[in-house]
């Protein structure tokens, strides 16, 4: 198949996947759901496959206007990252399904239709070719989380109406503005790597642009516009999943991202003062999070305010300017998703079997459950960017490049942080194998099903599993990084 | 039908013949269905007719000619007027075949109040039957008023017509709901009293401008054919400001919403696009004008008007609690941005300008069409008792807003990226917030037409349904691709401002 045929595949399937949310019985909806997710994944999967073999293509979907153009790019960090959201989609399908006949609920149409388009949103937004196209599917994403959120439980009116008013309001009144101006300047809005803005952009535009980007997608995930993330953190995982590991929280970083390689170019971005403003800030997310959850008791409170760690995380190291801070932040990406779909599924997984949330009631708790706290800890460990897990190389990458860039403070911040998220997750996990084991834990006879544990071990086994592949990732991803 | 476009594209006068002739037909035929209904037809054919008069001006340049003896009555018709033309007839065929819709609906709610009506004597109906023609007529003499200030070459001309379409729109408005709502006569006299104050002010300005250029305003192009700055930008802002009153732009706006409110008919918005567009071409001859001067001023006011317009229209369209008197509020802001963009003096803005104008003129045309659904009960629960429709108003409440694939959209994105290269940086962020607020208010309206129950019965399917299904898939497909009307615009924007200095 071309690549064309791929991605617009892998671009379609979560549509498909919404569409199949109305199918009755609900056997038969499952299986379409999950058959949906799969092919979207694999899809994708191919498509970096064929990316890799030389293969090129942009799609336009409309063309509002002569050089603004709703066009999905097929290049390295936003194939990756469809691959990643596919495989997540399709392991949370499977999750989703075995953790709603577990717990005897009927999810609404609602539910599953706006999973499906909050999904599509996300894979638009990350093979997005131009800032129109990232707006338009920044906004879907928004408009689409807001009815899910909404829907996940009693009390869940606010939050969603803040998650609305944070993520929508911003992109209207920053990002859009932003985008216009770029548009203006440049001569169109599409990403380039190495950066669209004229070298004799004034250095104040410069600034401005960096401001207004930054602002605009601080609703996504970064605080100090994180209090609905924390809000959602109780909400049931499956939620939970797609709007802090699959969909809405990485869209926000990845866009950031995209748009310091793609409109600025990220040498540019970290000489810029106001790169420098939002390096402080990510800097003081990044460590002030962790700090925050310690004092939560609730493994999905903490993991939520992990969420905010990971987006500060890949704001500060796109503003850094190092070639190898910028792939580690592409890195990143991939293995918190991997890691934080693992726990958030872990977390719901002990949950659903237990009835537990709180972190000091898991002793013990390993050895009756031990894939699933095997998982807990592995994610844990790539979380926390420790060694031999996965988001230990992004770590060391970002590290390096600040080292380069002579920013100590830099080093010690990402340091902090990675020692205090090992202590919000670690220990618990720990906890559940070293403490002696309660006779009978489970809420339910047979505790956890082959459903919630079969997800979350391969989303385990693929966070250690990446560290495989990370120097072929590496190689992929840096093309579409650094010119 | 063809052969009534080439008809009136080689005469144009035409254009001007069909919507009074429509207003004949309407009075003649003494019933309200009927009427509307001729009254729509022969707009609705004027309109083709400009439209095929507007792809002559945009193949041909600009149309020169007159009429009587001694050219007693000259037109002007460029690729802009002929297009501001097309607007105002189709929007006007629009309304005609609305009033239509909301006489069918209301003889069929009369049948169902049963047999104890009684029959009314022969003297009754034939009174009744004139008052009822006469919203459609009304319609029509409007359009036709309207049509004849876009292209005569003559300025007092121009003015005065535009203020005696307002006359007419305003009558249109107060005959139409006087026995459900008395309080409509009142906020159509103060309305009356408004635009009589705005067109005396549009005439004088226009007799001032024509004594400082010799009449040939138009036409002027260096500073030494202006016998008299001073008077020439007096004249201006006179002018501005009353037409600007007409277009219902703020501070001059207060008319607009009472009447729409109590009258709940959209008949004054033929006034307010004629107005603008009157309006531009006064500001586009004036912007080409060599005069250090009164290119500025013209900005300036435009500007000035325009700021103000999106400011209000936004802040009072958020506290609006009526629907009406919403859409009002739209109006003003929508419109403000109009003249706002017109204000920055620049082709891209004025490009833009037009562009939003078309753009946002369908999307007021949709939910006009839409309007007899609406009824009493306001938007709630309309997803429920007409899916359809409801779809149609969502599709034109989303391009109002500006939403991304919406026609709307990309009206706004030029409008900030003319605001951006002109260095306006305020009228770019003023944007942004006045679509914040876009977005607040729609949203409401969305939740109101999808997420409650409706309060009466589905409405009875009319013309103007099928005009609103059509203006709603038109608003949709111009957000994929709105790179033929940016074209137009294009054209349009060239002909307005010319060789802009």
């Amino acid at each position: 198949m071309s690549l064309a045929l791929l991605l617009t595949i892998a671009l379609l399937a979560p549509v498909a996947q919404a569409i199949a949310g109305l199918v009755r019985p609900a056997t038969v909806r499952d299986l379409a759901t999950i058959s949906a997710a799969t092919i979207g994944a694999v899809a994708a999967l191919s498509a970096c496959g064929q990316y890799a073999a030389g293969a090129r293509v942009d799609l336009v979907a409309a063309a509002p206007l002569a050089d603004v153009t709703l066009a999905f790019r097929a290049e390295p960090l936003g194939l990756a990252m469809l691959a990643l959201i596919g495989a997540l989609n399709a392991l949370s399908s499977v999750y989703a399904s075995a953790y709603r006949r577990v717990r005897q609920e009927r999810p609404t149409a609602r539910t599953l239709v706006f999973s499906g388009l909050l999904t599509a949103c996300a894979g638009a937004a990350v093979t997005s070719a131009n800032l129109f196209a990232f707006f338009v599917a920044y906004v879907g994403l928004a408009l689409a989380a807001f009815p899910l959120i909404g829907s996940s439980g009693p009390g869940a009116g606010r939050a969603a109406r803040a998650q609305l008013a944070w993520m929508l309001g911003p992109a209207v009144v920053f990002l859009l503005p932003a985008a216009v101006w770029t548009s203006t300047l440049a001569g169109g809005a599409t990403f380039a790597v190495g950066g669209i803005l004229p070298r004799e952009t004034a250095p104040w535009i410069v600034d401005a642009l960096v401001a207004l980007f930054a602002l605009g997608l601080v609703g996504a995930g970064m605080m100090p516009a994180h209090r609905w993330q924390i809000d959602i953190s109780h909400a049931p995982t499956p939620i939970a999943l797609l709007v802090q590991s699959i969909a809405v929280a990485p869209v926000g970083a990845v866009g950031f991202l995209k748009i310091a390689v793609g409109v600025f170019g990220a040498p540019a971005l970290a000489a810029s003062s106001a790169g420098k403003v939002v390096l402080a800030v990510a800097l003081v997310a990044l460590t002030a999070a962790p700090l925050l959850a310690l004092a939560r008791q609730s493994l999905s409170e903490r993991l939520a305010y992990t969420t905010l760690a990971a987006t500060a995380f890949v704001f500060a190291a796109a503003v850094l300017g190092a070639q190898s801070a910028v792939l580690g932040a592409a890195l990143q990406l991939l293995a918190h998703g991997l890691a934080k779909t693992t726990l958030l599924m872990a977390a719901g997984t002990i949950e659903t079997a237990t009835g537990r949330r709180d972190v000091a009631r898991f002793g013990g708790l390993g050895q009756r459950m031990p894939w699933t706290f095997a998982a807990l800890g592995i994610a844990a460990l790539s979380l926390a960017g420790l060694a031999p897990a996965a988001g230990a190389w992004p770590l060391l990458w970002i590290v390096s490049g600040a080292g380069a860039t002579a920013a100590a403070p830099v080093v010690v911040a990402f340091a902090a942080a990675a020692f205090f998220t090992f202590a919000l997750i670690g220990p618990a996990a720990l906890r559940g194998f070293a403490e002696p084991p309660e006779v009978n834990p489970f809420t339910r006879p047979d505790g956890a099903t082959l459903g919630c544990i079969a997800p979350t071990a391969l989303a385990a086994c693929a966070t250690l599993g990446l560290v495989a592949f990370v120097d072929p990732l590496a190689r992929f991803l840096i093309t579409g990084l650094m010119p | 039908m063809m052969s009534v476009s080439g008809w009136i594209a080689a005469n144009p006068a035409l254009a001007l013949v069909l919507p009074l002739l429509g207003a004949v037909a309407a009075v003649l035929s003494g019933r309200r269905v009927q009427a509307a209904i001729a009254a729509g037809v022969a707009l609705a054919l004027g309109a083709a007719g400009a439209a095929a008069l507007a792809a002559r001006t945009i193949a041909e340049g600009r149309l020169e000619g007159g009429f009587g003896a001694d050219g007693a009555w000259r037109y002007e018709i460029d690729a802009f007027a002929a297009c501001a033309l097309v607007l105002v007839l189709a929007l006007a065929a629009v309304l005609a075949f609305v009033a239509a819709t909301g006489a069918a609906t209301g003889a069929a709610t009369g049948a169902a109040k049963g047999a104890a009506a009684v029959t009314p004597s022969r003297e009754a109906a034939a009174a009744e039957g004139a008052v009822a023609a006469f919203e459609p007529a009304a319609i029509a003499l409007s359009a036709a008023l309207a049509a004849f200030a876009l292209t005569t070459a003559d300025l007092v001309t121009a003015a005065a017509a535009v203020w005696g379409a307002a006359v007419a729109a305003v009558a249109a408005a107060a005959v139409a709901r006087a026995d459900a709502d008395r309080r409509v006569i009142s906020s159509a006299f103060e309305a009356l009293v408004a635009l009589c104050l705005a067109g005396a002010l549009a005439v004088i300005g226009a007799a001032l401008i024509a004594a400082a250029t010799g009449g040939a305003f138009w036409m002027v192009r260096e500073a030494a054919d202006i016998r008299s700055p001073r008077a020439l930008a007096f004249g201006l802002g006179l002018a501005l400001a009353g037409f600007g009153a007409m277009a219902a732009l703020a501070p001059l706006h207060t008319w607009a919403a009472p009447l729409v409110g109590r009258s709940r008919v959209w008949t004054p918005l033929v006034v307010v696009v004629a107005a603008l567009a009157v309006a531009l071409r006064f500001a586009g001859a004036a912007l080409q004008t060599g005069d250090a001067v009164v290119p500025w001023l013209v900005c300036v006011v435009l500007a000035t008007l325009g700021a103000a317009s999106l400011a209000a229209g936004a802040l009072q369209a958020l506290s609006a609690r009526e629907d009406a008197r919403l859409a009002a509020y739209v109006v003003t802001g929508q419109f403000g941005l109009v003249a706002l963009g017109f204000g920055f003096g620049t082709p891209e803005g004025a490009t833009a300008a037009i562009l939003h104008a078309g753009l946002a003129t369908l999307a007021f045309g949709v939910i006009a069409a839409v309007w007899p659904a609406v009824g009493r009960a306001g938007f709630d629960g309309l997803g429920a008792r007409a899916p359809g429709l409801a779809a149609a108003t969502t599709a034109a409440l989303l391009s109002l807003m500006g939403a991304p694939l919406t026609a709307g959209f990309a009206g706004k994105w030029l409008l900030a990226a003319a605001a951006l290269e002109r260095g306006w940086y305020w009228a770019a962020w003023l944007l942004a917030a006045a679509a914040l607020a876009g977005v607040v208010y729609t949203a409401r309206v969305l939740e109101r037409i999808w997420m409650r129950p409706s309060a009466s019965a589905a409405p009875r399917l009319a013309p103007s349904s099928a005009l609103a299904w059509a203006g709603g898939i038109a608003c949709v497909a111009l957000g994929f691709d709105a790179r033929g009307a940016e074209a137009i615009a294009h054209v349009a924007a060239q002909a307005l401002l010319g060789a802009i200095r």
